[in-house]
């Protein structure tokens, strides 16, 4: 893999490299490049999965929870959304998680994934119906215990 | 009517990647591989006797195609057939063949929308090991070299309807539920058994079609922890464990397969009869009802909410 990859067809008018593209294949950069994640600049290595760099530098660390998902391209819990650079990713994902026209709206899941470029992304909020009925409930028995009424809000699961 | 369903039969699954995933089910599970065909592979466990347990399937998802249970009696077949109609169920009849060395059955969505079958013949091959006075394993045995399958785990958008739709009209049993609070009687997750052990099928509220996992027995803790040796070894995607599970007393590690589908190696729990009473969990528990050693509460999240 050269490390100008990203001259490919669905390159912009300009002919230049694409400012945000999502190419499927094995293709990785050749070098460290810098990934730039909710406020924060990880550094991606040669021959690791992008969730890979997010479990290591991301995930686990200054308050947040460790990575839960499969890291096999089935689940969905490492989707991410592209705002910036290009990456390549791996044919072998569930289109039960990522449909074609998800992906191509700059979705792709980081446990299939590589960065061409630098990149910049951000989690994609998901929803977890017993997680939230468990939050809920705990929620109800504190405010129960020092006395409040009690609403109920419906809670979406953040990698934040 | 007689006696119903037995067993967990078999679990068909899709891959991404039907390569990988014929390495894991074989090399890593130590399952024999009993047949490959175009774009699946039937796989077995050294002490399961019918033709195979596990078909792993190629496709551009991964997830959970059906699932089969066996029956006693091609009566009781009949009988199950009636009571799935009376029910709202849409069966279709299957005949012999139409599943690689399966008999002839029946096939139907359970509320949650998951196919499953039923039948009463496969073709027996036998286990690893002689009938006539056998030695208590094979040798050769590859991986982890699990001896059987054990359970599955799916989601619902409607748990409690399916749970008490698999009770009505397949005659489940109920070993475990969650309710919300003390004075629920609403079980939004429940564990239901046919055979012996507290689930041969749970329900956990989630997406329809869902597969949360499949279990391998193991026979003990110490094969739970060998097993965790082997995932390492391989760098299989390990997700939770070794753990304890408050609900059915379990003891397990929770993995996944290389189409990022969820397994799980499982031993312990208790032996369930259809006269005892249930467990109920409230679901402020649930941290402890799911991992019973998990003091930091933290696992609950994307355990619950990962499928496939
Ligand atoms: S972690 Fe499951 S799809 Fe990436
Ligand atoms: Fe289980």
């Amino acid at each position: 893999m050269s490390a100008e990859p990203a001259r490919r067809e669905d390159a912009p008018e300009s002919g230049g490299e694409p400012r945000r593209g999502i190419l499927i294949g094995e293709a990785e950069a050749e070098r460290p490049v810098r990934v730039s994640v909710e406020g924060e600049e990880l550094v991606w290595h040669p021959g690791e999965s992008l969730v890979a760099t997010l479990m290591a530098q991301y995930f686990g660390r200054r308050g947040r929870g460790a990575f839960m998902g499969c890291r096999e391209g089935g689940c969905g819990a490492c989707k991410l959304e592209l705002l910036e650079g290009v990456v390549a990713m791996r044919p072998n994902y569930s289109k039960d998680v990522l449909e074609d026209e998800e992906r191509e709206s700059g979705r792709f899941l980081a446990c299939r994934a590589r960065p061409i470029t630098d990149i910049s992304v951000r989690f994609v909020p998901r929803r977890n119906v017993f997680f939230e009925l468990y939050g809920r409930r705990l929620r109800e028995k504190e405010r129960a215990a020092v006395g409040e009424g009690s609403g109920t809000q419906p809670e979406e699961v953040s990698h934040g | 009517m007689g006696e119903g369903i037995m067993r967990l039969g078999y679990v068909h699954i899709r891959t991404t990647d039907l390569e990988a995933s014929r390495r894991h089910y074989r090399d890593v599970m130590g399952m024999q591989e009993m047949a490959c065909h175009n774009d699946r592979v039937y796989f077995k466990c050294w002490d399961e006797y019918d033709h195979h347990s596990v078909v792993v399937q190629q496709s551009d998802r991964a997830g959970l195609e059906k699932m089969g249970f066996k029956v006693h009696t091609y009566d009781d077949l009949d009988a199950l057939e009636k009571q799935v109609m009376q029910h709202g169920g849409a069966v279709t009849r299957f005949s012999e063949g139409e599943n690689y060395k399966v008999g002839q059955g029946i096939r139907f969505e359970i509320p949650s929308g998951h196919v499953m079958e039923l039948y009463v013949e496969m073709e027996q091959v036998g286990k690893a090991l002689p009938s006539l006075n056998p030695p208590p394993y094979p040798e050769g045995l590859k991986g982890v070299g699990a001896p059987r399958i054990d359970h599955l785990l799916i989601t619902s958008e409607k748990p409690t309807e399916t749970i008490e739709w698999l009770m009505k009209a397949l005659n489940f049993y109920m070993a475990e539920r969650v309710v919300e609070n003390e004075h629920s009687d609403k079980p939004i997750a429940a564990w239901l058994f046919r055979s012996n052990t507290p689930h041969d099928i749970a329900i956990i509220p989630g997406p329809d079609k869902k597969i949360h996992h499949f279990a391998f027995w193991l026979d003990d803790w110490f094969e739970i922890r060998k097993a965790g040796d082997v995932f390492s070894k391989n760098d299989v995607s390990i997700d939770v464990g070794p753990e304890r599970h408050g609900i059915t007393r379990g003891q397990t590690i929770y993995y996944f397969d290389p189409a990022g589908n969820r397994n799980e190696v499982f031993t312990g729990g208790y032996i369930a009869y259809p006269d005892m009473p249930v467990v109920t969990w409230t679901v402020d528990q649930l941290d402890r009802g799911i991992f019973y050693f998990n003091h930091r509460k933290e696992w609950i999240e994307g355990f619950t909410s990962n499928v496939t």
